[in-house]
């Protein structure tokens, strides 16, 4: 939003077509000193129309930019037969980092012709201290009954044995296994020995790790995962909900990849499309704007670009030009 | 205090059961006593009846310390009954008891020459003959009714046999009538065994007695081919098996596995029983080894013969039940469980970990989902109380502290009002008023406010239930 008077009195026009909509005048107080939603109208007018956002929005470039990591990192993930990290740093994160892998636990197809099953080995700590999944919550996320089990071993060697006994039956076509933070008794040996059975077999697993620290591990790829501000809810006209809450969005971060340069994400999940779309707010427009650089181009007309097995054939545009990507948060 | 049981010392010197112990050991001054325990009595006859399960599985334990075995049909494995009533009372020998036994038709005529010295095998045409010869008490009646039928001069029950029914049964009741029926045979008297009968049965002998874990799996798994025949003559598949371990000294091991669809594949009980075993390590000593080795079918289901499919969807299908299999056998039968929704509207009782113990349940014809609002996707097992900062009187949380730590409120979706279910909870529990928060951080949560504020003196109270992704 640096980018100068232009950008900031379009914000305003937004803010004030979202305090109409909403037509509460307290909730249009709230949104309106909370400069933090202020990117919610803006995110949501993007996601609606993305190739519509082209020229104007100041987010063109990061869009294709996003889809373009998106792609990178669902390559990486459907790759059968790997070990995929996720971790929440703090337990408040941990529903967020669970939703993420039940989504992308959803997304992986029955390969093998193994029927769409999901297994959770849950943790006691995590269980107690961030609920238990519940089915009415696993129905509205988008999974169908009977798709997850649940088992909750009581000690980390059956937890171990279930994660290996569930691999080599390839019952499953995802495995989940919740560790709280960095316990003792998992550490590199354990699961470079899950990583040498899930290549074995051909299936996936990825490992939750709830609030816990940054460790080395076998693990392909380490995501971090917190929750993001919620996509506005689309009424049936198209029109948005203000102070709806829609389609959970949650910030990815790829803190180990076997693909450089994959950044930042904000992924929403949409829960009736069985989805993961990427988004981007403004935050990271401001990055990485070079007025004449194309790569949004591809992608145009394609609602949903993040098919996760359909080929990264189209719309790799190759390396970013020299001098797109500023000042990253994080230098990976 | 006095004395229950002597051994042959004792009764040489001149004790009788029921004799005082001060007078006994004014008797004798250096009798060694031991208290008496019956539970541990017990325990050691229970012991014994499974011990005597080599022989016959229906056994049943009769008074303090005596076992009636029913071995119809069991003693041509012996090589007869006085084969096996030798081998019987020899081996209990071996183990330090003194022990009498008897064979006969009946159980009552059984019991009573067993201990009153009746003859070792009674055919069934010398059964009036020997219980003639029998004293009444023989017939496990009362003390008191024998006193009675004393006095009348019925003694023997040859007198009694001999006696008019009409009379004894006016002055006795029915009980010295039914009694001598049963041990005639004119009446049929169950025997009530410890355990269920099995449907299926197959043992082995050993010469040499084995102890470790790899020989008695693969014993199990030949067991397991002896089984497969008679499981497909009926057409059925096990779904309970029992691992039967006689060790040498009399003890005996049980060891159950369960499975998931029925089964009659050798090599998948072998491995089911692999499993328990690797679990079960420590609790089973084999000392010096076992010599007899039994697989039981308890429980079996029918069995359809299926063709084996070339496409991948059914062999899938068995994977997941050979999973689940294993993970019973390994973990117990509760480990594995699958959420379902209940036919409840609120939320704590909505939802239930359902254990698969038969397999995934049957798709049942989907409902059409309910009108509610957004579930969360992970529900606290208590609702954990929350201090709220809301407008009055229902509106949303605008600010809320939980866990120790302040939250700002950016959206909220709400109140889903839940009436309760009064015909559990009762009519005085409050409505909850639900909200969907996201806070300025992007975390969602699932809170409530139980109680209203107009209603009632008490203020409602704000709780936290669910987290959303």
């Amino acid at each position: 939003m640096g980018a100068g008077p232009q950008a900031q009195e379009q914000l305003f026009a937004l803010r004030q077509a979202v305090a109409l909509i909403e037509g509460k005048a307290s909730h249009a107080a709230r949104m309106a000193a909370d400069p933090d939603h202020a990117d919610t109208a803006l995110r949501s007018r993007i996601a609606a129309n993305p190739d519509a956002a082209g020229p104007d929005a100041a987010g063109s470039h990061a869009v294709g930019f996003g889809n373009r990591d998106f792609d990178q990192l669902m390559t990486e993930i459907a790759v059968a037969g790997t070990m995929v990290e996720i971790r929440s740093a703090r337990m408040q994160d941990a529903g967020a980092a669970s939703g993420f892998a039940f989504a992308l636990s959803r997304l992986l197809d029955g390969r093998n012709g193994t029927p769409r099953r999901t297994l959770l080995i849950a943790d006691p700590f995590v269980s107690r201290e961030a609920g238990i999944l519940y089915a009415p919550g696993l129905a509205d996320f988008g999974l169908e009954a009977g798709e997850v089990i649940h088992a909750l071993p009581r000690r980390t060697e059956d937890a171990l044995w279930l994660a290996d006994a569930a691999l080599s039956s390839r019952a499953f076509s995802a495995v989940l296994f919740e560790v709280h933070g960095n316990p003792q008794k998992f550490g590199l040996t354990e699961s470079r020995r899950l990583s040498l059975k899930a290549r074995a077999t051909g299936g996936t697993l990825f490992l939750l790790r709830q609030s816990g620290e940054e460790e080395a591990s076998s693990a392909s790829l380490r995501l971090l995962v917190e929750p993001a501000p919620a996509m506005a809810r689309v009424l049936s006209d198209g029109s948005l909900l203000g102070g709806g809450i829609g389609h959970p969005v949650f910030r990815i971060l790829a803190e180990k990849s076997r693909s450089s340069g994959v950044s930042a994400l904000f992924l929403e999940w949409i829960i009736h499309d069985r989805r993961l779309k990427p988004i981007c707010p403004a935050r990271f427009v401001t990055s990485s704007v070079i007025p004449g650089t194309v790569s949004s181009g591809n992608r145009a007309g394609s609602a949903y670009p993040g098919d996760l097995l359909s080929p990264p054939g189209h719309g790799q545009a190759g390396t970013p030009p020299l001098g797109a990507l500023l000042a990253f948060e994080r230098a990976s | 205090m006095q004395l229950t049981a002597l051994d042959e010392a004792a009764e040489a010197i001149g004790l009788r059961i029921g004799q005082g112990l001060a007078e006994a050991r004014a008797i004798c001054p250096s009798l060694d006593v031991i208290e008496a325990d019956a539970d541990a009595d017990r325990a050691f006859l229970d012991a014994l009846a499974d011990w005597c399960d080599r022989y016959t599985p229906l056994v049943a334990v009769d008074d303090e310390n005596g076992l009636m075995l029913d071995i119809s049909g069991c003693a041509h494995l012996f090589g007869g009954e006085e084969k096996l009533l030798d081998d019987l009372v020899g081996r209990l020998t071996c183990f330090g008891l003194d022990v009498r036994g008897s064979v006969a038709p009946t159980p009552g005529l059984a019991w009573a020459a067993a201990r009153f010295n009746g003859p070792a095998i009674i055919p069934p045409a010398d059964v009036p003959a020997v219980l003639a010869g029998l004293p009444v008490k023989a017939l496990r009646l009362a003390s008191e009714i024998c006193l009675k039928l004393a006095k009348v001069g019925l003694k023997q029950i040859g007198d009694l046999m001999t006696a008019p029914r009409g009379p004894i049964m006016r002055r006795f009741g029915p009980e010295p009538l039914l009694r001598l029926d049963r041990a005639m045979g004119r009446e049929g008297e169950p025997i009530s065994p410890r355990r269920p009968l099995a449907m299926l049965s197959v043992e082995r002998r050993l010469a040499e007695p084995i102890s470790m874990e790899t020989q008695i799996l693969d014993l199990a798994g030949r067991l397991a081919c002896g089984l497969k025949a008679g499981l497909q003559a009926r057409g059925e598949g096990g779904r309970l098996f029992e691992l039967l371990l006689f060790r040498v000294d009399g003890r005996v091991f049980r060891i159950e596995v369960g499975t998931s669809a029925p089964l009659n594949d050798a090599a998948r009980i072998r491995s089911l029983f692999s499993e328990r075993l690797s679990v079960l390590r420590d609790d089973l000593d084999a000392g010096f080894g076992f010599e007899l080795i039994r697989l039981n079918v308890l429980r079996s289901e029918n069995l359809s013969p299926s063709q084996p499919h070339f496409d991948q969807e059914a062999e899938a299908e068995g994977r997941f039940g050979r999973f689940l299999d294993q993970v019973s056998a390994r973990l117990g039968p509760r480990c594995l469980t699958v959420p379902t929704a209940l036919a409840s509207h609120w939320p704590d009782r909505a939802a239930l970990l359902q254990p698969l113990g038969d397999g995934l349940p049957s798709q049942a014809i989907p409902l059409p989902a309910p009108q509610r609002g957004v579930r969360p996707l992970r529900l606290f097992a208590r609702p954990e109380p929350v201090e709220v900062t809301a407008e009055l009187p229902d509106g949303p949380p605008a600010m809320f502290r939980w866990r120790r730590s302040r939250h700002r409120v950016a959206r909220a979706e709400g109140p889903e009002r839940v009436a309760p279910e009064w015909w559990i909870d009762g009519e005085t529990r409050p409505p909850r008023d639900y909200f969907r928060i996201e806070d300025s951080a992007g975390h969602r949560f699932w809170l409530f406010r139980e109680g209203l504020y107009e209603r009632g003196p008490d203020h409602p109270e704000w709780y936290m239930q669910g987290v959303f992704a």
